[in-house]
């Protein structure tokens, strides 16, 4: 894909087809994820998923043209998640209908164990969301047809990240 | 015997878990770079005060030092990391042109 | 003045800093998303107890403050700081500035450094942070409060590193270290956003001060 961000001097400001791009190391985002965990309880998830979902389909609604093909798009989504740092992900599990999402190696699920070793629940609420806007963006879905569940998480020490699609 | 230099440890945002610095018995210089195998970029920033390089070897590990020094920190790829300090001396001998 | 912020910013941009195949550490990520969850879990706090925007802001400053030490500490040892912005430093105060003009290549915002007393004072100030730009963008205007919570904590992070701590030492930067710098002692250093865009102010400003300082 090749990631074009336009950086003006003038501002400081770097953007991608629209959208503010900021550099941050996994310290800050595990413990800014862990900060509003312990805040908010179990709406966190909710809240950090929908964020990422919201973020990523604005970006990836710009960035796929349309008549792009479903597998071009998830793609060139792959391609971006791996470029900006979050990691690997492969969608080809993944059909109109929903299906299996795998990430051989995720930035917050590898984070988190680094940071603060295993934890219960999955720590991929950020991944979770970009999955649900590829798959949006490259199904020509709204949001409220598509759910993401992680199913397994290299943070709760699964070999890998797995994240389970339903399209309603 | 296999030639074993002098190592650090630490961790940093820029590359990986583990982080070794090695240091060389001479400064690095840049036909030094060209000896690094399975490169998939090799860049020079010498527009810089002090020229820097990045090595990129995919699986393996991310080189980057400044030349002329006597230091090369190796960031081993995950998928070494039970070998970290093996894989960075390996790295530092090619550099050195004794692997 | 030996730091020479518009060749540090550009020279920190060409480095391409990407993060690897593993998916660590750094990212490049949206300035929506972290405004999003950070905002959202503030109004939460607020609406929970009449305490907690102070609470809330007493832990995202935290957060910040910790992505400094680590952050910036790992900037400041980094070869990177030494190809580009070792050459140029003459004085501690030098490092300071530095890491300001570093910050200006992260995308977050036009940092200047209004004023520095060596080991007393830090006062950067921006036009566009870009937690302020997401604020009043998406929300209305506070009455009060500012929600510069990462710059603000960011700032003491810097003061800290190079006035109660000494990074020019090249320490390990441990728990312990972190527990004995940032988070102990009269000397310690604590940031607070005295202006805000999202309050109305034309620029925000970070001041980051000796905690004994700020009574």
């Amino acid at each position: 894909m090749g990631v074009a961000i336009q950086f003006d001097a003038a501002t400081n400001v770097a953007t991608l087809s629209g959208q503010a791009m900021v550099f941050h190391c996994h310290h800050y985002n595990s413990t800014l994820q862990r900060t509003i965990e312990e805040g908010m309880g179990a709406e966190a998830f909710h809240l950090l998923t929908i964020a990422a979902q919201e973020a990523a389909r604005k970006q990836l609604k710009q960035l796929v043209s349309s008549g792009t093909s479903p597998k071009e798009a998830f793609s060139q989504a792959a391609a971006l998640f791996a470029e900006l740092g979050f990691g690997s992900l492969d969608f080809s599990g993944l059909g109109p209908r929903g299906g299996v999402v795998i990430s051989p190696s995720s930035h917050y699920g590898m984070s988190w164990l680094v940071k603060f070793g295993e934890r219960k629940d999955p720590a991929c609420e950020f991944p979770a969301g970009y999955v649900a806007a590829a798959v949006m963006v490259a199904f020509h879905l709204e949001p409220e047809r598509v759910r993401v569940r992680e199913a397994s998480c290299v943070a709760c020490g699964a070999p890998a990240c797995r994240f389970e699609v339903e399209v309603l | 015997m296999v030639l074993s230099y002098p190592v650090a440890t630490s961790r940093d945002c820029f590359g990986g878990e583990v982080l070794i610095e090695v240091t060389l018995p001479r400064g690095i210089e840049r036909a030094d770079l060209e000896r690094v195998r399975g490169a998939a970029s090799l860049e020079v920033l010498d527009g810089f005060p002090r020229p820097f390089f990045r090595i990129d070897v995919p699986g393996r590990f991310l080189l980057t030092g400044l030349l002329l020094t006597t230091s090369v920190r190796v960031t081993v790829r995950q998928v070494h990391r039970d070998r970290a300090f093996e894989v960075a001396q390996e790295a530092a001998r090619e550099l050195m042109g004794e692997a | 003045m030996a730091i020479d912020s518009a060749k540090v910013v550009s020279a920190v941009s060409g480095l391409r800093l990407v993060g690897n195949e593993d998916g660590l550490y750094l990212t490049r990520h949206y300035a929506d998303y972290y405004n999003r969850i950070s905002f959202a879990f503030l109004h939460h706090m607020e609406r929970a107890d009449p305490g907690g925007f102070a609470k809330a802001r007493k832990a995202l400053i935290e957060t910040g403050h910790l992505c400094g030490f680590n952050t910036f500490g790992g900037i400041m040892l980094s070869q990177e700081w030494e190809a580009v912005v070792a050459p140029m430093i003459e004085t501690r105060e030098d490092w300071v500035r530095g890491m300001v003009a570093v910050v200006n290549a992260l995308g977050w915002g036009r940092w200047e450094t209004k004023s520095l007393r060596p080991a007393e004072e830090l006062n950067v100030t921006c036009a566009n942070s870009y937690e302020s730009e997401g604020y009043l963008r998406d929300y209305p205007q506070r009455p009060d409060g500012g929600v510069c919570f990462l710059a603000t904590g960011g700032v003491s992070a810097i003061m800290n590193l190079l006035y109660h701590g000494d990074i020019t030492t090249r320490p390990q930067r441990t728990e312990d270290y972190y527990q004995k710098i940032f988070a102990a002692g009269d000397n310690r250093f604590e940031g607070r956003e005295i202006a805000c865009r999202a309050s109305g102010a034309p620029r925000c400003e970070w001041v980051a001060r000796p905690v004994q300082r700020w009574s």
